[in-house]
C-alpha cells in the first residue's frame, strides 16, 4: 500500500472510531501525535490501535505501540510489516 | 455446446443399501461432529425442500454431508469435471442423485433440475465457492443459487464444515438456522443488484458458522487438556460452597443463572475474594479472570504466583499500558466459548459505594461480540449469612459502531450495576 493510501485508511479508521463530530481532519498531518493530540482517551486509543491491526491485518506488541506516536510512525511501520 | 450429462440411475434399493451401510464407516473414518447454530432450538430432521449452502474444501465433502444424515439424501450440485474425476467418484455422486453442471455460462438446465427437484421436496447442497478453497477465508459466492432458492420457494440452511477428512483431528460441521429469503426481500424476480446483497447475507452466515464453530468446539464439558484447570475448579468450589454459601437472585426471579455461549460477567470489586466466589458460584463453566498486574507481584512479577494465576485462568492486564495482547486474549477466550470475568470498576471499592465503571469491559464485548452480564456481589454482615449474587439482565452488542456503541453500553451497564446494589441493600435492610 502506498503512503496516501495508508494515511487515507488511518483517517478513515479515526472517524469511524471516534466518536468526536467536531474532529478538523484538515489539521492532522504526518507530525500530528495521534495518541496524545486527538485520542484523548486511552480506551480510544486502544480501540483505534486495535482498528489498525484488524485493517491492516497486523499485529502491534504492547512495546512497539510505545514507539508509534506520529502518524508518520505508524505509516512507516504499517509499510515496514506489508 | 453442452456436453453430455447422461446419468445413471441407480434402484433405490441400490442407493439406501450403500446410505446404510457407507453411512457407519463415513462415520467412524471421519469422526465427524456436528454442532447447531441454535442448539435449544434446531433438529437434525429436515422437512421438505431446502437449499444447503456450504463453504468447499475438498471431495471429501460430498462424502460428509451424505453422512450427515441418515435418513435424507442430500443431493449435491458438483462440476462436470469432477463428476468425471474417476470412475469411483462418478458411482458415488449418481448414486446419491447429484446434479452436474456445466461451467458453459449459457447453460442454465442445472438451475431448472434443481428447482424442480426442490418443489418436489428433495434436499440440495450447492458449493457456491464453485472451487476447492483451502484456506480458512471464504472466496467469493457465486449467485444463481439465490434464484433457485427463491424460485423453488424454499428456505437455504448454511451449513460451514472444518474440511479436516481423515486425521486425528474430526470432521466438524455446523448447521445454521434455515434463511428465508422471502423475509428479507420483496421482490419475486431478483436484479443483479438484490441478488448479490442476498448472496452477500448468505455468505455472512456461513462466516458467521464458522465463528460459532470455535466457541461450541469448547463448550463440552470434559476436554483432557482443560482436566487440571476443571479440577481445580471443582476443588476450589468444594470447599468455597461450604463457606460462602451462594445463594443467586435473578432478574427473572429464577434460582439458577443457566446462559449458554461465552459473555462477558461484569461485577463489582469489594474484595479479593471476589473472583472465588463467582468461579464457586459459576463452577459449571470455565471462567476466565482479568486480573491486573500488580496482583501477580510488583515491581516483578512473582514466579510462584504467576503460575498459579495463569493456571487458575487469569488473565494478565496492565494498568498503565496499551495492552492490546491483554485485550487479544480476553476476545481469544470469549471466542473459545468461556466466560470471561471482570471488574470494571478497575480496583478494589471497600466502601459501600459503587466506583465508576470504565470503558473497557463495554470495549472486550463489542469486540468478541458477547453479551455482559451485570453482577453484583453482597456479603452477609456475619459470617454465617449466605452471599448473595444479583444478577442482571444482559447487556447486548451496541448496534452504534466504534466509540458511540462502547459509550452506550458503558451507560448501560452502569446504570444496571447501579439498580443491582440498589436491590441488594433494599434486601440487605430487611
Amino acid at each position: 500500500m502506498s503512503e496516501k493510501e495508508i494515511y487515507d485508511t488511518l483517517l478513515e479508521i479515526i472517524e469511524e472510531s471516534l466518536d468526536e463530530p467536531d474532529l478538523d481532519f484538515s489539521k492532522i498531518t504526518m507530525e500530528t501525535e495521534i495518541f496524545k493530540d486527538l485520542i484523548k482517551n486511552s480506551i480510544s486509543a486502544m480501540y483505534v490501535a486495535l482498528a489498525i491491526e484488524d485493517r491492516f491485518q497486523v499485529e502491534i506488541d504492547n512495546e512497539e505501540i510505545k514507539n508509534l506516536k506520529t502518524v508518520g510512525d505508524i505509516i512507516s511501520f504499517l509499510q515496514a510489516k506489508a | 455446446m453442452t456436453k453430455n450429462k447422461k446419468r445413471q440411475n441407480h434402484h433405490p434399493l441400490v442407493r439406501w443399501f450403500i446410505k446404510f451401510t457407507g453411512w457407519p464407516v463415513a462415520g467412524l473414518y471421519l469422526r465427524r461432529k456436528t454442532y447447531f447454530e441454535n442448539p435449544g432450538v434446531q433438529k437434525r430432521s429436515l422437512k421438505g425442500g431446502v437449499l444447503l449452502v456450504s463453504n468447499h474444501r475438498s471431495y471429501w465433502d460430498y462424502i460428509s454431508y451424505f453422512a450427515l444424515f441418515l435418513f435424507r439424501f442430500i443431493r449435491p450440485v458438483v462440476s462436470y469435471e469432477i463428476y468425471h474425476k474417476n470412475k469411483l467418484l462418478t458411482f458415488f455422486l449418481n448414486m446419491i442423485g447429484a446434479i452436474v453442471v456445466d461451467k458453459n455460462p449459457f447453460d442454465f438446465s442445472w438451475m431448472e433440475e434443481t428447482i424442480a427437484l426442490l418443489r418436489k421436496g428433495k434436499k440440495v447442497i450447492i458449493f457456491p465457492e464453485a472451487h476447492f478453497i483451502q484456506e480458512d477465508k471464504l472466496a467469493t459466492f457465486h449467485s444463481p443459487y439465490i434464484t433457485v432458492a427463491l424460485r423453488a420457494g424454499v428456505p437455504i440452511i448454511p451449513l460451514y464444515t472444518n474440511g479436516v477428512y481423515g486425521s486425528i483431528h474430526r470432521n466438524r460441521v455446523i448447521i445454521g438456522e434455515p434463511i428465508y429469503l422471502k423475509d428479507h426481500t420483496n421482490q419475486t424476480t431478483l436484479l443483479r443488484e438484490e441478488r448479490e446483497r442476498l448472496n452477500e447475507l448468505v455468505k455472512k452466515k456461513v462466516e458467521s458458522l464458522k465463528f460459532q464453530m470455535e466457541r461450541q468446539k469448547n463448550l463440552h464439558w470434559f476436554s483432557p487438556k482443560k482436566f487440571f484447570w476443571d479440577l481445580g475448579r471443582a476443588l476450589v468450589a468444594i470447599h468455597l460452597c461450604l463457606i460462602y454459601r451462594i445463594k443467586f437472585v435473578t432478574y427473572d426471579g429464577k434460582k439458577r443463572y443457566k446462559k449458554a455461549g461465552p459473555y462477558l460477567l461484569a461485577s463489582n470489586h469489594v474484595k479479593f475474594s471476589d473472583s472465588f466466589v463467582l468461579i464457586t458460584g459459576f463452577w459449571r463453566r470455565r471462567m476466565k479472570v482479568m486480573c491486573a498486574d500488580v496482583v501477580y507481584g510488583q515491581p516483578k512479577p512473582k514466579k510462584v504466583r504467576s503460575f498459579f494465576l495463569n493456571q487458575a485462568g487469569c488473565i494478565k492486564i496492565s494498568r498503565e499500558t496499551m495492552d492490546l495482547k491483554a485485550i487479544q486474549n480476553c476476545c481469544d477466550s470469549l471466542n473459545k466459548g468461556h466466560v470471561l470475568l471482570v471488574f470494571p470498576e478497575g480496583h478494589l471499592h471497600r466502601d459501600t459505594e459503587l466506583g465508576e465503571v470504565h470503558e473497557g469491559t463495554a470495549m472486550i464485548a463489542q469486540r468478541a461480540k458477547c453479551d455482559i452480564v451485570p453482577s453484583y456481589i453482597a456479603y452477609g454482615k456475619h459470617w454465617y449469612n449466605r452471599t448473595r449474587i444479583y444478577l442482571g439482565k444482559e447487556i447486548p452488542v451496541s448496534d452504534k459502531k466504534g466509540m458511540k456503541g462502547i459509550a452506550e453500553m458503558t451507560t448501560q451497564l452502569n446504570l444496571a450495576l447501579a439498580e443491582l446494589k440498589a436491590k441488594a441493600d433494599k434486601e440487605m435492610k430487611k
